[in-house]
């Protein structure tokens, strides 16, 4: 890592301020909740019994536990199929597999409800088999697997790359003391990779306890859907403030235990691991993994894609205006320009304080970025929205409210992919620059720049793809007549309006799916 | 100091200065022309007296800038009436879709530095709540005399635009009339498990949960609504998916306001779906949608053209001919699809803004109820 410039090098004061004020713009939300959270004019007790918190807690987490666990089996398993095991095109399988990444969950969601409601479109396709009705994907079954087809991917790019690193010397260890296959990944290879696991479980529980989109148009109540619910209620009530504490305090802690699994310890081998032959597979070994991935690959990206395609091309043949998506197009795009470009700007000076000077102030700014980073959605949104208007109502429903809440829970991931260029910028280098008689203006422009800036775009188009595809923030917070193609697809999902949710639903995805698949393999997979 | 830190220094100038001037081009964007004009608390009443004056005697042709509209009423139901405004009178209006109660509470929030002109609401209690917070002005008398006495804020504060009905929709092919019941509390029966659709954040449903709070006491409504919780529901965000579903035959009662079946059937006569209408009781509750003119309003003058276009005879047929509401002003004939509104057996006497102080504790029964 940069341990460089350890010397004696202080914090230049000008950096140490800027990044001071970007800490605490970035820390107003979640001080804003505290403040609200010690101040609640009824007893704490009251929300138990007047509300019915403990309802929600256990049903996210029940929909924590249940994704996390479906997501692993999933992920685990197709990291296993297509790196260890001689099957047809293991590249191409591991490509469909890892598709799903590029749809967000209300997306799937959407074609999901549609799809699979009692009397809906896979009843209407089989209704010449004499199917009338089906009991419809809703609620928390349906939440289940919709979050589980969209997440499992994460697991399966963190756990497949670990598995390819993993050396195999333990497990010819085992089978040479005659254990079987199935006995060998699970004593051996799986315990070995506890690491990525523990790291991509968590991750998808990030994302599970800070969907709103998927649970909301599923009906299945969780602390997000509630939080929208009561602000839809009575905007101001204590139940949003006490909801949104709660959900970030479970953030927090996830991404806390999270962090406390470093991926770069994990398992490595002194040396080139040794990496083991693609193993044969019986016939019944190989009708079961082929039965599996393509029903994973069915149900993740065929049926997602196959009813979006349906509900487009009726809505075109109903004549479904095009213009009536421009707007949200147009919106989408410029915020997510504006959020990608100050990302980089502002992520460039915290970068540079956190890997060139090692300090205290440095460490703390990483570690809250890194915090930050998981914070759910729409807990940063209400926040936002009650302290612009309370406190600074000139920025209230305004466009640059609306960036900095994105920036706030987008940044880390400017600050990430810039971070991991940084390793190029080698202390040698900024020396010679410095003995050449170059300034630290001029070395940063040489040197430093040069060496990141492909890791800022990669960073800054992080942002731009989170941005587009944001929901409960934009909802809160979007200014009057600002559209974005991820509010309307909401709407219109929300009202049954499918053929018009697929039209925005194709655009955002032809635009963002390429980008996203790129972008997170590339940073998934070291 | 050295020159990196300046460069950075400058470059985070640079980050704040743009986000301010980003920020006042979004609140000029906002507030138009009426920006100039200085903060609402500036104002004097004589100025505002004027400007009602004004927007009462002069032409149409005098009013201008920017209307900002918070309508708490579907796009798809009112856009065609404010695009028509907009049209006529050079206004240019922005408008703010969301639920009623959900912006009754933006503005409340707000108070004066409220965006917000006019309160367009989907029902009475939340036009309510504005009016509890003391965010309305007082409408002119003329205008309030537009409309029927019972589609009138009492005080003045706002007026109804339209009516609507509360009533059930219901699957025709899986529900026989003997089996429905004569008022809401009916509901509650065993026949009636996993039949049953409601949108529970829907405004006309808080403000029905709002007038049974007020007529029949805490209690009994607690009651219910953890009865029909246990009967098993579907939750729909809004009414019209409910009309869907029940179109589709997924759903077989829907509590509903009237006019979205009528929509349906309009378009396809032989849907097999019906509106019933409870007999007596908050079921049957008829109320207004309605709007008002915020006092923090720096447009009023456009603000009361738009209500007073809201009684025109153009706004009122498309009320009646598209949406299928009661008109209120009485030169136009309701659409022959609506029942008698003499008919309807609604209760008498409501007072909207006794409604209005229900609206909290009905917000908390229903999330104790556990919807």
């Amino acid at each position: 890592m940069n341990t460089y410039n350890l010397r004696d090098v202080k914090t230049p004061k000008i950096l140490f301020f800027s990044n001071l004020v970007i800490l605490s713009i970035f820390l107003m939300p979640v001080f804003y909740l505290v403040y609200r959270f010690i101040n609640f004019s009824r007893s704490y007790r009251s929300f138990f019994n007047s509300w019915n918190v403990l309802d929600l807690v256990s049903n996210t987490s029940t929909l924590f536990i249940a994704v996390v666990i479906s997501s692993l089996v999933i992920g685990l398993s197709i990291s296993i199929f297509t790196v260890r095991f001689k099957i047809y095109r293991p590249k191409l399988f591991f490509t469909l597999s890892v598709l799903p990444l590029v749809i967000p969950s209300y997306i799937g969601a959407l074609t999901y409800v549609s799809a699979f409601s009692p009397k809906g479109l896979f009843v209407q396709i089989f209704s010449p088999l004499g199917l009338a009705e089906i009991t419809g994907i809703q609620g928390f079954f349906g939440s289940w697997i919709v979050l589980t087809l969209f997440t499992y991917p994460y697991v399966l790019l963190i756990c497949s790359s670990a598995l390819r690193n993993l050396d195999s010397t333990v497990e010819d260890a085992a089978r040479s003391l005659g254990k079987n296959k199935f006995q060998i990944y699970t004593q051996v290879v799986v315990p070995r990779l506890k690491k990525p696991i523990i790291f991509s479980g968590l991750l998808v529980g990030l994302y599970v306890i800070s969907d709103f989109g998927a649970v909301s148009l599923m009906r299945y109540s969780t602390l997000t859907k509630a939080i929208y619910s009561y602000y839809e209620l009575k905007i101001d009530g204590d139940p949003v403030i006490f909801y949104s504490s709660i959900l970030i305090i479970m953030a927090l802690l996830i991404s806390f235990v999270q962090r406390g699994t470093s991926l770069t310890q994990s398992s490595k081998v002194s040396g080139t691991p040794r990496i083991p032959e693609r193993s044969n597979l019986g016939p019944k070994g190989k009708f079961f993994v082929y039965l599996f991935l393509i029903t994973v690959i069915a149900l993740g990206l065929l049926i997602p894609i196959s009813v979006l395609s349906y509900w487009l091309i009726r809505g075109l043949i109903y004549g479904n205006s095009v213009r009536a998506v421009l707007g949200g197009v147009i919106g989408s795009l410029s915020a997510s320009l504006v959020s990608a470009l100050f990302s980089v700007i502002i992520a460039t000076p915290i970068i540079i304080m956190v890997s060139q000077y090692r300090s205290r102030f440095g460490n703390l700014l990483e570690r809250v970025m890194l915090a930050l980073y998981g914070l759910p959605h729409i807990a940063v949104g209400v926040s936002i929205l009650f302290i612009t208007i309370k406190i600074f109502p000139t920025i209230y429903q305004s466009f640059t409210a609306l960036i900095i809440s994105y920036l706030i829970v987008f940044l880390p991931q400017a600050i990430g992919a810039g971070q991991a260029s940084m390793e190029q910028v080698k202390d040698s280098y900024l020396d010679a620059s410095n003995g050449l008689g170059n300034s630290k203006f001029q070395t940063f422009y040489k040197v430093t720049l040069p060496l990141i800036y492909r890791g800022l775009f990669a960073g800054g188009a992080l942002v731009f793809l989170s941005t587009m595809k944001e929901l409960p923030q934009t909802l809160l917070l979007r200014p009057t007549g600002l559209n974005t193609m991820a509010v309307d697809i909401w709407s219109y999902a929300s009202e049954g309006l499918f053929t018009q949710a697929a039209f925005s639903s194709f655009i955002l995805l032809a635009i963002s799916a390429i980008p996203t698949y790129i972008l997170s393999t590339r940073n998934l997979t070291k | 100091m050295n020159k990196k830190s300046i460069a950075l220094f400058m470059t985070c100038l640079l980050i704040f200065s743009a986000c301010g001037s980003a920020g006042e081009q979004g609140a000029q964007g906002e507030q138009g022309d009426k920006g100039e004009k200085g903060d609402a608390g500036e104002i004097s009443q004589a100025a505002i007296e004027a400007a009602v004056e004004a927007a009462l005697t002069e032409d149409e042709a005098d009013v201008g800038g920017t209307l900002v509209i918070y309508s708490g009423r579907k796009e798809s139901l009112v856009a065609d009436v404010i695009s028509a405004f907009a049209a006529e009178t050079g206004v240019e209006v922005e408008v703010r879709y969301a639920k009623s109660a959900e912006l009754a509470g933006t503005i409340a929030l707000e108070g004066a530095i409220s965006p917000a002109d006019v309160f367009l609401s989907q029902d009475p209690v939340s036009l309510g709540i504005v009016a509890k917070e003391g965010l309305f002005d007082v409408l002119p008398e003329d205008i309030l005399d537009n409309v029927p006495a019972w589609a009138v804020d009492q005080r003045g504060f706002w007026v109804g635009t339209s009516g609507r009905s509360r009533s059930l929709v219901v699957d025709t092919r899986d529900v026989s009339d003997a089996e429905l019941p004569g008022d809401i509390y009916g509901l509650n029966n065993e026949v009636f498990r996993g039949r049953l659709g409601l949108a529970p954040t829907n405004s006309s449903f808080i403000a029905m949960v709002s007038c049974m709070i007020e007529q029949d006491g805490e209690e009994k409504v607690s009651e219910w609504l953890t009865a029909i919780n246990g009967l098993g529901y579907t939750e729909y965000p809004k009414n019209s998916p409910q009309v869907a579903a029940a179109a589709a035959g997924e759903l077989d009662i829907g509590m509903i306001n009237h006019y979205y079946t009528l929509r349906v059937l309009a378009e396809a006569g032989d849907t097999p779906i019906k509106n019933v209408f409870l007999d007596g009781g908050c079921g049957a509750m008829v109320m207004p949608a309605g709007a008002g003119v915020l006092s923090s309003s720096q447009n009023k003058p456009a603000a009361m053209a738009f209500i007073e276009y809201l009684h025109s005879t153009s706004a009122q047929e498309h009320f009646t001919n598209t949406v299928f509401e009661f008109p209120l002003v009485s030169s136009v004939t309701p659409n022959e699809l609506l029942p008698n509104i003499d008919t309807l057996n609604s209760p008498e006497n409501l007072n909207w803004s006794a409604l209005a102080l229900w609206q909290e504790k009905a917000v908390e029964l229903i999330a104790k109820a556990g919807f």
